[in-house]
């Protein structure tokens, strides 16, 4: 009885399997023919497990129940009598009578097992899955259904490296394929960028980038190389893979090149190589005006922010500030490097700091000046990319200065009229003269006092250069007067002192007259002391000097004299003098300034303005221009495509010379404007290689050569002309018509 | 008599030679020793069969009246009604239809008079009408480029300049001009109007042969029709040129970097003090030749000078520098001041008027400013301009001999770099360089005045040149005759009948320089253009050629049976009359 119910167990799980087994047909078909396609086994793999799944669901497999075994048994197998059911219920459940047919049942179905056969149809899931497998396979090796021409424009999918016969002869022997094809790129350690690893043959990376090609073949190949810029690099054999190793420092383009074991040469087509500058962070500065001015009794205190920015992250951020006291020559600086107020990761690569000054930690006064503005440093090696904001500036007023200013708005000028210079006497002077006749005499007597008055005020001007005291008798400047004779003695600031260095410290003994006027005055060291203090013996100028200035006085004297006498005529002549004096006193203090910034080198008097020009001689200079013939072998190149296009001949080997001249003439225009001549210098490449070109395509490349040809600026010309004999008679006639 | 002419003329004499001889003997033969009646008849008669057999020989001809007297002649493009106007006036014309290179009229069909419908017939063929009475009649209406003018040698980084007239433009219809690489580089729309006139241009950018498209496109970009334009670029040859100044200027400093950064050979000669210089040289390999010596100033094709300089030249120097221009083309240019404007212009006669402006407008299209000196030119005998503005001369010069000298008026044209004219300034002085500077000369030149070259069809082309019996070589068929001016013994002229389509090229044998490219079509481009060209060569031809002869006459040439008919009988009768005295 068991062994009945074993035969059926056995036989729903064989069912199951076939089941399974169909539906595993159908998902292969499927996938092969979709992996087929698509020429991916990712795509294979996805499509099988999908399938599988999809006709799981439909077909379930697991839902074969033991019931349904029952009645297929029954109907398959007449003799079971339609009793296969029993033998699955308890023995001990049943009736004597079923036990009876349940063994009966058991041996029939032994002996009847081969008799079950599973009715499941393999035939057509056979059929359809190979149909499918086939197709796909056929379309996958005539190209029929080219995924790849689509997948060209798509981005994501890289393209994959291809090589062609550089003699076209070659290609009659089947040519190594390529494999694997990589790049990696390992990015600068500063950027924080992992590396990356790219079948993607057209790099973009940052400068200091190194990158590693990986080209591996299929069949010996006898050396690989990478071109790039007109010169060749053999790349190295490691494992199965030929390597090749760079530190990108400038953008160009490359292509590889290989030999295969029969010496046949191979080349891929040309592709990119852009390196990307480290952009200096930027930095803004928020919050503040660019001056910032305050009042000594303002809270001199302010606050802004700042944001930097970088591209890989920011190494260091800090305020440079620089204090400026005095003005003039006695001004000075200071200089601190001051942080922000928050502390920051470094290496981020955007940061918002602030900051808040005050100006009194400077311990500025009134005057100062803060210039302050943001450094940031980036990690670009081996040097940092630096960055500075603008300068920015708070100033502290100053209100002690008051410069003297004649201003517009005052409506009376308080410039000191009396304060003429000599020139400026002389011409009034003059001046009176010419009017006597015109105007009364107590004008013309008054003008000349008060001119008189004015040669006074010079005077004295010029007495302060002597020493001389505002002794005149006319005070200038203020009418507070000090008494001749003090009570208190010579001593003015006697009464308002504390006398400690005197002999009577401490008011110990009574004060007494000890000295006479009279004997102060005759100091006995006099004689051989160098006394300063003395207005007379004060060397501040040197003796001719002094003299002359002197003498410039005393004729002031006269000439004042004779102005305030009413004769001005008298006094011009003084005046003169003056003027020629102080005009000598001008000049000597020039020739003493001008001596010492700059020793002139003696100079030979007797041979001045002689016009002996022996030192001097013919200066002679040549050079040839580059860069006048421009683009030389792209104009060859677009001149030999017009006789190809025209007579649609071969490309002979000289052409092909010319063409890879073009071309590298092409890749320097190419890397100035990036982007716009790759194509046809990818097709230039190819017309160095290869023989087969349509009409349409070498229309293409004379285009972008011709569009790539720099424009030519206007430039005179030699004119060609015959001329005869009878050109030459001619003119004689003409001339002797004349 | 004068009615009757033989056509084997040429073969007169020994014919009648040997008929001589030949009757000689026959008399010598029949001659028995007695001058009786027989005798005298058969010499006669053997001179008859003789002068029979010498007509045979010669063919005589005689002037027959035409029996028609008018032919229509059908070229190409001819009108429809005006044929059958003429077949409603003239019931029995005979049509003619005309065949390139083929005979119009032949003898035997003794036509009076040809009138010509249509563009008329090929320049080439028109010898064929020379004595023979037409009218012409015109063509049919035409639409398409009628006239067309551009210089199909041009020099690199000039202007193509493309002229011409479009007759019954369709509406809207577009004139592209397309460069190699089949870059359209202009345009123009045209408007329906009954005839337009264009003009297309471009900048050459490389040198070599090349072929241009005028391309004609409806108004839904359809091309219609494209015709070539073929093109020989010349290299630019550069100048020697030589600046002397007696103090450094502004002037000639970016005078001299513009023309050293062009490529010319360009020498620079600044006075430092007496006899003492400094001289640069660009661009020149050998620069010992320039001096200021017969042999140095030979070898320079433009002198640029300032005043002081002018005037501080020996005498002897002044006097070589006179007579190298005169002779050997030397250009002078003088730069100007407004003393130099001012005084007396001995050395080249050039005369100035005052006028009060010191600035003008260069360009009347940009409207750039330039400085001036506040003279101008005074129109006289001799006075080329090279620049002018508002019919004012700013730069011109006089022919002395060979050579030129002239000035300018302007004042400070770097001015124009300093404003960002760059351009306007480069064009500026490449104008006057260009006018001044020496002519090369070549010893031999070809020209043509056709404009285009067709396949078959003959190209005449002529030659200039110095050398005796010039060889000319074409490239496919050898060598080909020239013909020499009776006149004029340097022009030569010659034809080829091109056979390949492209470019071809015809060289000098004794001169390589000497050589013409020129491009040969096939005969279905630039019909319109051909069409009104045949149309106005046959109006011309035909209106000189007047003859209007009433009747037209032709030779008619005897049939010859006639005198092998009469040689027979008198044969017959040597042969048959001793056979009848005997018996």
């Amino acid at each position: 009885m068991d062994k009945g119910k074993g035969i059926l167990l056995k036989f729903k799980k064989y069912w199951q399997l076939l089941l399974w087994l169909k539906i595993l047909i159908y998902a292969l078909g499927i996938a092969a023919f979709a992996g087929f396609v698509c020429s991916s086994v990712l795509v294979f793999t996805c499509v099988f497990l999908a399938a599988v799944l999809f006709g799981a669901v439909v077909i379930q497999p697991w839902k074969i129940s033991l019931a349904y075994i029952c009645q297929v048994t029954d109907k398959k197998i007449q003799k079971l009598e339609y009793s296969s059911g029993l033998l699955f219920q308890n023995e001990s459940n049943l009736t004597g009578l079923a036990k009876l047919q349940q063994q009966k049942i058991s041996a029939r179905l032994e002996k009847a097992q081969s008799e079950l056969k599973v009715d499941v149809a393999f035939l057509w899931p056979l059929i359809i899955s190979v149909f499918l497998i086939f197709s796909g396979f056929l379309l996958f090796y005539f190209q029929l259904f080219n995924i790849h021409s689509l997948n060209k424009n798509n981005k994501s999918t890289p393209e994959i490296v291809s090589f062609n016969p550089v003699d076209s002869v070659a290609a009659k022997s089947i040519p190594p394929n390529l494999i694997d094809q990589r790049a990696i790129i390992n990015y600068p350690g500063y950027t924080n960028l992992a590396s990356k690893k790219t079948s993607e043959m057209k790099i973009r990376a940052v400068i200091g980038s190194s990158v590693t090609w990986e080209l591996e073949f299929d069949s010996k190949v006898a050396s690989v190389y990478m071109e790039s810029m007109g010169t060749s690099y053999p790349m190295k054999l490691s494992g199965d893979k030929y390597k090749r190793s760079n530190i990108l420092s400038a953008s160009g383009f490359y292509n590889f090149r290989f030999k295969d074991t029969s010496g046949n040469e191979y080349a891929s087509k040309l592709y990119t190589i852009e390196v990307v500058e480290d952009a200096i962070p930027e930095i803004e500065i928020k919050g503040i005006p660019k001056f910032l001015i305050y009042e000594t009794t303002d809270d001199k205190q302010f606050s802004f922010e700042a944001l930097v920015k970088d591209d890989f992250g920011i190494a260091d951020a800090y305020i440079i500030a620089t204090v400026s006291k005095g003005t003039g020559e006695s001004v000075k600086f200071r200089e601190e490097k001051l942080i922000f107020s928050e502390t920051f990761k470094k290496g981020k690569t955007r940061l918002e700091l602030s900051k808040t000054i005050d100006l009194d930690q400077f311990k500025m006064e009134a005057g100062d000046e803060l210039y302050f503005y943001v450094e940031a440093l980036d990690f670009k090696q081996p040097i940092p990319g630096k960055a500075r904001s603008e300068t920015y500036f708070a100033a502290i007023k100053d209100t002690t200065t008051n410069n003297f200013e004649v201003e517009g708005t005052m409506g009376a000028d308080l410039m000191p009229d009396y304060f003429r210079s000599q020139r400026q006497l002389i011409i009034d002077t003059e001046k009176l003269i010419s009017q006597r006749k015109k105007i009364s005499k107590t004008v013309f007597n008054t003008t000349s006092n008060d001119l008189g008055f004015d040669q006074k005020a010079l005077r004295l001007k010029y007495g302060q250069f002597m020493g001389d005291e505002a002794d005149s008798g006319l005070d200038l400047h203020n009418n507070e007067t000090v008494p001749e004779d003090d009570e208190s003695g010579n001593d003015p600031l006697a009464e308002y002192t504390h006398d400690h260095d005197g002999e009577n410290d401490h008011n110990l003994v009574d004060k007494k007259e000890t000295t006479t006027p009279d004997e102060t005055s005759k100091n006995p060291l006099s004689q051989f002391t160098h006394d300063h203090d003395n207005a007379e013996e004060a060397t501040l100028f040197t003796d001719s000097l002094k003299s002359k200035l002197r003498q410039a006085l005393d004729l002031m004297w006269d000439a004042e004299l004779h102005l305030r006498m009413y004769e001005p005529e008298k006094s011009l002549p003084f005046q003169y003098k003056i003027l020629k004096l102080l005009q000598e006193i001008k000049n000597s203090a020039r020739i003493y300034v001008h001596r010492i910034g700059f020793d002139p080198p003696p100079i030979k008097n007797e041979v001045r303005l002689t016009g002996k020009i022996e030192e001097v001689k013919n200066y002679e200079k040549s050079e040839i221009l580059k860069g006048v013939e421009k683009d030389t072998f792209i104009k060859k190149s677009i001149l030999i495509l017009e006789k190809l296009i025209d007579l649609n001949s071969e490309i002979s080997k000289t052409e092909k010379i010319i063409f890879e001249k073009a071309g590298s003439e092409l890749a320097l225009i190419a890397i100035e404007n990036p982007g716009q001549h790759l194509k046809t210098l990818q097709m230039l490449k190819l017309l160095t290689q290869e023989n087969d070109f349509t009409r349409k395509e070498l229309l293409q490349i004379q285009k972008g050569l011709i569009n790539a040809v720099s424009p030519f600026r206007p430039n005179p010309n030699k004119i060609e002309r015959f001329s005869s004999t009878l050109d030459s008679l001619m003119l004689k006639e003409l001339e002797n018509n004349e | 008599m004068s009615e009757i002419a033989f056509l084997n003329a040429e073969m007169i004499v020994p014919i009648v030679i040997g008929a001589i001889i030949l009757w000689s003997i026959f008399i010598y033969k029949e001659w028995d020793g007695q001058y009786h009646f027989q005798f005298w008849l058969k010499s006669l008669i053997g001179l008859i069969a003789i002068i029979a057999l010498l007509l045979i020989f010669l063919k005589p001809t005689f002037l027959c009246e035409a029996k028609t007297d008018k032919a229509v002649l059908l070229t190409e493009n001819y009108n429809e009604s005006d044929l059958d106007s003429i077949k409603k006036e003239h019931k029995d014309i005979v049509i003619l239809k005309y065949v390139k290179g083929e005979e119009i009229v032949d003898d035997e069909q003794k036509i009076a008079s040809l009138i010509i419908l249509g563009e008329g017939i090929q320049n080439y063929d028109l010898w064929q009408l020379n004595d023979f009475p037409t009218y012409y009649l015109g063509k049919g209406s035409i639409n398409g480029i009628t006239k067309l003018k551009y210089d199909q040698k041009n020099e690199l980084g000039k202007e193509l300049l493309i002229q011409g007239n479009y007759v019954k433009p369709l509406a809207v219809s577009k004139l592209i001009l397309q460069a190699p690489g089949e870059i359209a580089v202009d345009s123009i729309i045209l408007s329906n109007q009954k005839e337009q006139v264009f003009q297309l241009s471009t900048k050459l950018k490389v040198d070599g042969n090349f072929l241009y498209q005028l391309i004609e496109k409806d108004s839904a970009g359809k091309m219609i029709r494209s015709n070539p334009i073929p093109i020989s670029v010349t290299k630019r040859v550069p100048l020697r040129i030589w600046m002397i100044e007696e103090f450094p200027t502004f002037e000639n400093k970016y005078l001299k970097n513009y023309l050293a950064q062009s490529g010319q050979e360009v020498s620079v000669r600044t006075q430092l003090t007496t006899n003492r210089f400094k001289n640069e040289y660009f661009n020149i390999k050998n620069k010992q030749g320039i001096s200021f010596s017969e042999e140095g100033l030979k070898s320079v094709d433009l002198l640029i000078i300032d005043e002081g300089s002018l005037k501080s030249i020996s005498k002897y120097e002044n006097s070589l520098l006179k007579r190298i221009i005169k002779d050997y083309g030397l250009g002078v240019f003088i730069q100007p001041t407004s003393e130099l404007l001012h005084s007396k212009f001995d050395i080249a006669n050039l005369k100035f008027k005052r006028d009060n402006n010191t600035a003008t407008i260069l360009d009347t299209n940009s409207r750039i400013q330039i400085n001036k000196l506040p003279y101008r030119f005074l129109p006289d005998d001799g006075l080329q301009s090279i620049i002018f503005s508002e019919d004012k001369i700013l730069a011109a010069y006089k022919k002395t001999g060979f050579g030129r000298i002239g000035t300018s008026v302007f004042e400070n044209t770097y001015q124009l770099i300093l404003d960002g004219n760059g351009v306007a300034y480069q064009n500026l002085w490449a104008k006057i360089i260009e006018a001044l500077s020496r002519r090369e000369n070549v010893a031999s030149e070809f020209n043509t005045a056709q404009q285009f070259a067709f396949e078959d069809e003959p190209y005449r082309f002529t030659l200039r040149t110095s050398k005796d019996n010039p060889i000319v070589n074409s490239l496919d068929q050898g060598k080909i005759p020239m013909k020499q001016d009776i006149a004029i013994y340097n022009n030569w002229t010659g034809t080829v009948y091109p056979r390949n389509k492209g470019w071809n090229s015809l060289s000098l044998e004794t001169d390589s320089i000497a050589t013409l490219d020129y491009y040969v079509n096939d005969t279905e481009v630039w019909k319109s253009l051909q069409s009104q060209k045949t149309s106005e060569e046959n109006e011309r031809f035909f209106k000189k050629s007047n003859k209007r002869s009433t009747m037209q006459k032709f030779r008619k040439p005897i049939n010859p049976l006639w005198f092998f008919g009469i040689f027979v009988l008198a044969m017959g009768y040597l042969w048959l009359a001793p056979k009848l005295t005997e018996a």
